[in-house]
């Protein structure tokens, strides 16, 4: 007799065969089996849960998500006593036990319980295979994301990560839609190299470059010019975040030994959504619209005050904010049988930005696809497309930067074509440009679980990543460009293409030891391969209005560069669990990689953790603690160096209009190694008052070693490119604290409260005897530290003819005078971060706000002393007379702005997201013919309050994965984004 | 027991398949972009690796005349850098050469001379005998001594070989007069062809280095031997971004508009300018009607510089970033001619050479002047006018003593030593500056 519960050769073969011709589902037959349904609900309040797992144990294939009225249904279940598994993010897991009787249907109930405490939440990044999160020592952070987009709909998924996890920061840097966001994991942990946490979307590798790749060294500078504007799109805004399901947050070397020498920035996984079991085809439709709207800060407001020599009056860059809408529509589709299942997607979206012309146009589709053909093996098999096109906004340093002009102009400059006294380029030339970003990407893969049995089981992932990115900007023929290198008109055209390629194995074997203790032993291997081309041509000077290709103009130039990494990595990790309460974890992983220097090998990283779960005790805590785990970790991670940092290479570089020459360009170094940060974790999650209240605290501290210090040669012993030397060290010492109280769960009102917060300081700790030219990198202080040259005397000296270049007055030159050379102001980063969220659902309404806060981070707020030497900013010109004439307050702000940058504190209180969720009753939507549907208006980056002289101290045009971040100049602040969200599912 | 016998075996062949990667060249990845250093020693590739040297000093030769230029009173930043207002100020801060993208003239010409001089190991190991007849290693042994004029013409002190101690600028320029010699010994190895390209070329550029050094008749020997005519120019180019001018991108107003004419200027300038762009001349010296076409000014009534702040005089000369940068020609032979006649109380001699550019371009010749305060004015002033941005008026008002009395007291009179020269050369610490001079 054939039984899939029992496949023999020929049965593997078969499906081997079936696979082949897509008919896996065929073969989902089953004999001497049962079926299971039932309801999950709220215990609380008893209302129906969906997205609820029920899982048989122990059999892969017999598992279900509950849908919007809380069923669930499966077949096929072995007869027998089965146990029967209940999960659900922000629940406690119910297990029950059923009776299965051949071709009878059993019920299996449950009501579980809202926890603050995700103890036994189940996770997988890093740990060697699925775990409790009670199990492991290590932090580890969690997002249910689909639940997030319920109550607070976002387009992007960086955005949505947001003060959602201690100790990550994700905050908007470019300003415009598709920019860049600044994502980042405990401070900086490197000098140099890229400060982005490595992305994973189901165990594959992706792209999540969030910086301006046109001005990569070897292209641009062959080239005419670099593109230097434009927005800087974020490859992480590919993603439809209603894809995502949750999202897991390894913070930290401890945690992420086992990804080895790309995990110091700490990892994140994405998992995507899979198809429910049992049942209907569930589709879920969203139809979103809104708009982006900056608030009106701008310093420019005093402008119409003043007029043009030719008599226009200065207009206010205020002016240039509008509304800019936002559209979206997506629909997904979950169904599938007991033994194959599928999660189908597709989103279209346009969002255009406040300041334009900037817009977003993105289209995604998904096809995730689970075959279960034998109760062993699994077939994960998921393709994702995505179709994004930014015109970006010209912003950060760059001379067309569009605010950038209109506020950092001269109002009594203003003409006819300069309204805003633009010093550059005019605004209105500027709208004239068209900036684009237009990528095609290809994410997919495949992953192959085979349980020979439950104790020991096989993972199989290969994906690729595939991005083909076109950036193009160009000028017309007709403007004034001259400022930007700009005469009768320009076009660049960059092309990149990035693929990388992931494979990774793990296997799992568990098995009992004597005194009670069981071992979970894991072992693997991971691998990747990465490339990047780069090529960018550029055409100069048309003839004339009218043609926009690089080959129409006068002098046409090219570049290109190109890197390649390939990384492969051993590892291998055993918990021991003691009687189901102490888990001790050793694992290894080690390294080879292109990037390492030829004469250095292979590198280990070794990790050990402790998770000590009290509450298994009975007895021990008292009533009021209904649970208590303590944990630590002691872990090592890397960062692996550029591609080619290790190569002693000369450059090919033209000279003399058009011969080739060759230069010294990188020293090289055979003994280049990653950088290795080693990190101590210590922690407690307790739960209160059966798990009301959960309360979760860190403490870390990481070194990092062998920090890759670029290391000059002195300019008369040659070579353009500073040589990366394994020899510096930096610290950062941190804590992360956050609490959950379920404050109260009615069936007609809940309310919850959240709190996160979290510290950092950083320090670089060693050189290596290395004095580093600039500021970003000085011994005893934070890296990329602020630094600034002082004011230290003020007088009114009355000799001399200027002051600040400008005629002395009657009443002299109020005049500050400056320290010699930099000073420290204070860290790049904030040294605390809070946020502060409610959530309150008083029957069909739901409202939810968070509050973030940061404080102690610095930056150098060039705009401010920019504007005023320019004769512009509201802060110089209010000081000056009714008439617009001189006073000594304004003179003493001129000549300080004239000798000095301004470096700010970026401390603020933010109104970060607040949303009013109201879920039409079942009554309206069954009139419509609909399911479980709901109304969000949701608001973003609402209204923050601060004392830095700026727009938004938020600002930064470098960010994203860059290590310069404490400049806001030229920079866009966020906008703020409100959004009308109706979500129903049919 | 089986169990852990299949991960021991498993276990074995992950390590042996990953071993066996590393050792069969999986890890190997190649740089397509950049040559290896056993690259360069091919008989092919050796001259791109001495037109390399030259470029990188060409290439640093426009930042040169930026920063001297706006150190001196031809030009006025106009930008809204700091870093540019601290050099047009002459208040260059401790940390200058550490901040901004403009720090960098100097490190720029000491690595053209330090790929000038493992050029010339090279082609000394490439060519073996045969190179001290190759016109290759004339070129960078040029490059070499040059680069070490230009060192001592910009800033105040630096280091004389690679890694070396801290020594003042007048030392830069008695080495250059032995690398230079050495060099001349070169070039009469040479075919005849190279030799009519090289000989003015070296000759030139030791006229100048004997000059700075003291070495009058030297420099006037050199001077009268360079033919009429010459001109060895830095050659910029507007595709590349690594070949375009500074002086035309940043000093003309088909561009950014950073720098232009010195304010104190603005009344010696003749011309009318109104809503399109004109180019004006400022005024000869010895005739305040006439103009002066060596001293071209562009400008449109109204328009300040790109900081808002000062009426804007664009450099006509350098008109785009593809605008070539005069290094050496035989009008500066002229007038190092004229100086060392002036040294020798010889006006009427001083006035001839002096003469033979103004009459070139139309205006009156000078009489010889009577005193020697007059015949230094006029030289400075001819110096001036012929050599307009260029890179030597800065030296000039330095070498003369004169930056209080033209531009202002209280000035950086030379440009300090590049601070990641002190920063990473073994020789150095910091603190030990002992210049520039104040005026």
């Amino acid at each position: 007799m054939h039984s899939t519960r029992s496949p023999g050769n020929r049965t593997t073969r078969r499906w081997l065969l079936a696979l082949a011709f897509g008919l896996v589902p065929a073969l989902a037959q089953a004999q001497g089996t049962g079926m299971l349904t039932g309801t999950v609900l709220d215990r609380a309040s008893g209302a129906p849960i969906n997205g609820a797992r029920v899982q048989v144990v122990g059999d892969a294939a017999a598992g279900a998500n509950s849908d919007d009225n809380g069923r669930y249904f499966m077949r096929n279940i072995a007869v027998g006593q089965q146990t029967v598994r209940v999960t659900r993010i922000g629940f406690r897991p119910e297990v029950q036990t059923v009776t299965i009787a051949a071709n009878d249907t059993a019920t299996a109930n449950f009501r579980i319980a809202a926890s603050a405490v995700e103890l036994q939440q189940v996770v997988v990044t890093g740990t060697g295979g699925a775990v409790e999160k009670r199990k492991i020592g290590a932090s580890l952070g969690t997002m249910d994301m689909a639940a997030q987009q319920e109550i607070m709909p976002v387009q992007n998924f960086t955005s949505a990560l947001a003060n959602k996890v201690s100790g990550v920061r994700s905050v908007g840097v470019g300003g415009g839609v598709g920019g860049g966001q600044d994502l980042r994991i405990r401070g900086i942990a490197s000098f140099s190299l890229n400060q982005r946490p490595v992305i994973y979307i189901d165990g594959v590798r992706v792209d999540s470059r969030g910086t301006e790749w046109t001005t990569a060294t070897g292209m641009a500078s062959t080239a005419c010019c670099s593109f230097s504007g434009g927005n800087s799109a974020d490859r992480l805004s590919d993603l439809n975040p209603n894809d995502i399901e949750r999202v897991e947050i390894l913070k930290g070397a401890a945690a992420a030994t086992l990804y080895g020498s790309e995990a110091t920035n700490g990892v994140i996984q994405v998992f995507t959504k899979k198809g429910r079991g049992e049942g209907r085809t569930q589709w879920n439709l969203g139809l979103g619209t809104g708009f982006n709207r900056l608030r009106e800060n701008l310093p420019t407001k005093e402008f119409p005050r003043f007029t043009g020599s030719d008599g226009t009056q200065a207009k206010d860059a205020n002016d240039l904010i509008q509304n800019g809408p936002f559209n979206a529509v997506d629909i997904s589709g979950q169904g599938g049988t007991t033994r194959s299942t599928y999660y189908v997607s597709a989103l279209g979206s346009k969002e255009v930005g406040s300041i334009q012309p900037n817009d977003q146009v993105k289209g995604n589709l998904r096809a995730n696809l689970t075959f279960v053909p034998t109760d062993k093996i699994t077939v994960e098999v998921r393709s994702a497309y995505t179709r994004n096109v930014i015109n970006e906004l010209q912003a950060g340093n760059n001379w067309t930067a569009l605010l950038g002009n209109a506020i950092n102009g001269n109002p009594r400059n203003a003409s006819a074509l300069r309204p805003y006294g633009e010093a550059w380029v005019p605004v209105a030339d500027i709208e004239t440009m068209e900036t684009k970003s237009d990528a095609d990407r290809w994410t997919g893969g495949v992953t192959l679980s085979y349980a020979f049995n439950p104790s020991f089981t096989h993972r199989l992932i290969f994906g690729t990543d595939a991005v083909n990115e076109q950036k193009s900007r160009f000028f017309p023929y007709a403007g004034n460009f001259g400022p930007a290198g700009v005469t009768n008109g320009q076009r660049n055209i960059g092309l990149r293409n990035y693929r990388t390629t992931t494979i990774d194995y793990l296997g799992t074997l568990n098995f009992k030891l004597p005194f009670n203790i069981e071992s979970n032993f894991s072992y693997g291997g991971q691998g990747f391969w990465e490339s990047q081309r780069l090529n960018i041509a550029v055409g100069n000077n048309f003839p004339g209005p009218g043609v926009s290709t690089v080959a129409a103009g006068a002098v046409t130039s090219g570049g290109e560069a190109f890197t390649e990494t390939i990384n492969l990595g051993l590892l291998a990790q055993n918990r021991f669990a003691i009687s189901d309460r102490l888990f001790i974890t050793l694992g290894l992983r080690m390294d080879g990689n292109s990037a390492f220097g030829a004469d250095y090998g292979f590198q280990k990283y070794p990790k050990i953790d402790a998770s000590y779960d009290l509450s298994k005790h009975e007895g021990l805590l008292p009533s009021v603690v209904s649970a208590l785990r303590l944990r630590a970790a002691l872990g090592q991670a890397g960062k692996m160096p550029g591609p080619f940092d290790s190569f002693t290479s000369y450059a090919a570089q033209p000279v003399f209009e058009d011969v080739p020459g060759i230069v010294p360009l990188n020293p090289g170094n055979v003994d280049l190694r990653p950088e290795i940060t080693t990190e101590r974790e210590f922690g407690f999650e307790i739960g209160l008052w059966n798990d009301r209240v959960g309360i979760e605290a860190s403490q870390y501290y990481s070194e990092t070693n062998d920090a890759i210090v670029n290391r000059s040669f002195a300019p008369s012993q040659g070579f353009n490119q500073a040589q990366r030397v394994n020899i510096g060290a930096l610290e950062n010492r941190g804590w992360e604290a956050s609490l959950k109280y379920l404050v109260i769960s009615q069936a007609k009102f809940d309310w919850t409260a959240g709190v996160n917060l979290d510290g950092n300081k950083n320090k670089v700790t060693d050189l290596g005897g290395v004095t580093l030219a600039g500021n970003a990198v000085r011994l005893g202080y934070p890296a990329q530290g602020v630094w600034g040259q002082k004011p230290n005397g003020y007088s009114v000296v009355t000799t001399g003819t200027t002051c600040g270049g400008q005629p002395i007055q009657s009443w002299g030159c109020p005049t500050t005078t400056r320290t010699a050379a930099a000073e420290y102001f204070g860290p790049p980063l904030p040294t605390f971060n809070a946020g502060f969220s409610n959530t309150v659902r008083w029957g069909a309404f739901s409202l939810y706000g968070l509050v973030s806060m940061e404080k102690g981070a610095w930056f150098s707020n060039g705009d401010r002393p920019y504007r005023i030497r320019q004769g512009g900013s509201d802060e110089y010109l209010s000081a000056l007379g009714p008439n617009g004439e001189r006073t000594f307050k304004a003179d003493s702000i001129f000549q300080w702005s004239s000798i000095l940058s301004h470096n700010d504190k970026r401390d603020n209180i933010r109104l970060r997201e607040m949303s009013l969720t109201w879920q039409v009753p079942q009554g309206l939507s069954s009139f419509f013919n609909v399911g479980r549907t709901s109304m969000s208006l949701a608001g973003q980056n609402l209204m923050w309050w601060d004392d830095c002289n700026c727009v938004d101290p938020n600002m930064n045009w470098a960010g994203a994965d860059s290590f310069t971040i404490g400049s806001g100049f030229l920079a866009q602040p966020a906008p703020r984004q409100f959004r009308l969200q109706i979500r129903t599912r049919f | 027991m089986t169990y852990m016998k299949s991960i021991r075996h498993v276990g074995r062949l992950a390590l042996v398949a990953v071993l066996a990667a590393g050792c069969s060249g999986v890890f190997d990845v190649e740089d397509p972009q950049a040559f290896g250093d056993a690259d360069l020693n091919d008989p092919v590739i050796i001259k791109n690796v001495a037109d390399g040297a030259e470029g990188s000093l060409q290439q640093a030769y426009d930042d040169f005349v930026t920063v001297t230029s706006l150190l001196g009173d031809e030009l006025e930043s106009t930008s809204t850098w700091i870093d540019w207002e601290d050099i047009s100020e002459g208040r260059l801060r401790g940390d200058w050469a550490s901040t901004g993208s403009f720090s960098g003239p100097q490190d720029q010409v000491l690595r053209a001379r330090f790929a000038a001089q493992s050029a010339a190991d090279r082609i000394t190991t490439v060519l073996g005998a045969a190179a001290n007849s190759s016109p290759l290693l004339t070129q960078v042994k040029w490059v070499d001594g040059f680069a070490d004029v230009v060192l001592g013409m910009g800033w105040c002190e630096g280091p004389l070989t690679q890694g070396g101690a801290r020594s003042p600028n007048t030392a830069f320029f008695t080495q250059a007069v032995t690398k230079l010699t050495a060099t001349l010994t070169l070039v009469n190895s040479l075919n005849a062809a190279d030799q009519a390209k090289w000989r003015p070329i070296v000759l030139a550029s030791r006229a100048r280095a004997n000059l700075f050094a003291g070495n009058y008749d030297a420099a006037l020997s050199d001077a009268l031997a360079v033919p009429a005519g010459f001109v060895k120019n830095a050659v910029y180019a507007e595709a590349a971004a690594v070949q375009q001018s500074t002086t035309g991108n940043q000093f003309h107003q088909n561009r950014n508009r950073s720098g232009g004419l010195r304010r104190q200027y603005f009344n010696h300038v003749l011309g009318t300018f109104g809503s399109a762009y004109s180019t004006g001349y400022l005024y000869d010296w010895y005739a305040p009607t006439v103009s002066d076409p060596r001293i071209a000014v562009t400008r449109k009534a109204g328009e300040k510089g790109v900081n808002n702040r000062f009426d804007y005089y664009g450099i006509t000369k350098y008109s785009d970033r593809g605008s070539d940068q005069p290094m050496l020609t035989s009008k500066e032979m002229n007038l190092i001619a004229a100086e060392v006649y002036m040294r020798r109380n010889d006006y009427t001699n001083m006035a001839a050479k002096i003469n033979v550019e103004r009459t070139a371009v139309g205006l009156a010749p000078i009489t010889a002047p009577t005193s020697a305060a007059a015949a230094q004015t006029a030289l400075l002033n001819e110096r001036m006018a012929v050599l307009f941005v260029e890179g030597h008026r800065a030296y000039d008002l330095h070498r003369f003593n004169l930056v209080g009395t033209v531009i202002g007291t209280g000035r950086n009179t030379m440009l300090p030593l590049s601070r990641n020269e002190i920063l990473a050369n073994p020789s150095m610490k910091e603190g030990e500056a002992t210049c520039p001079r104040i005026s």
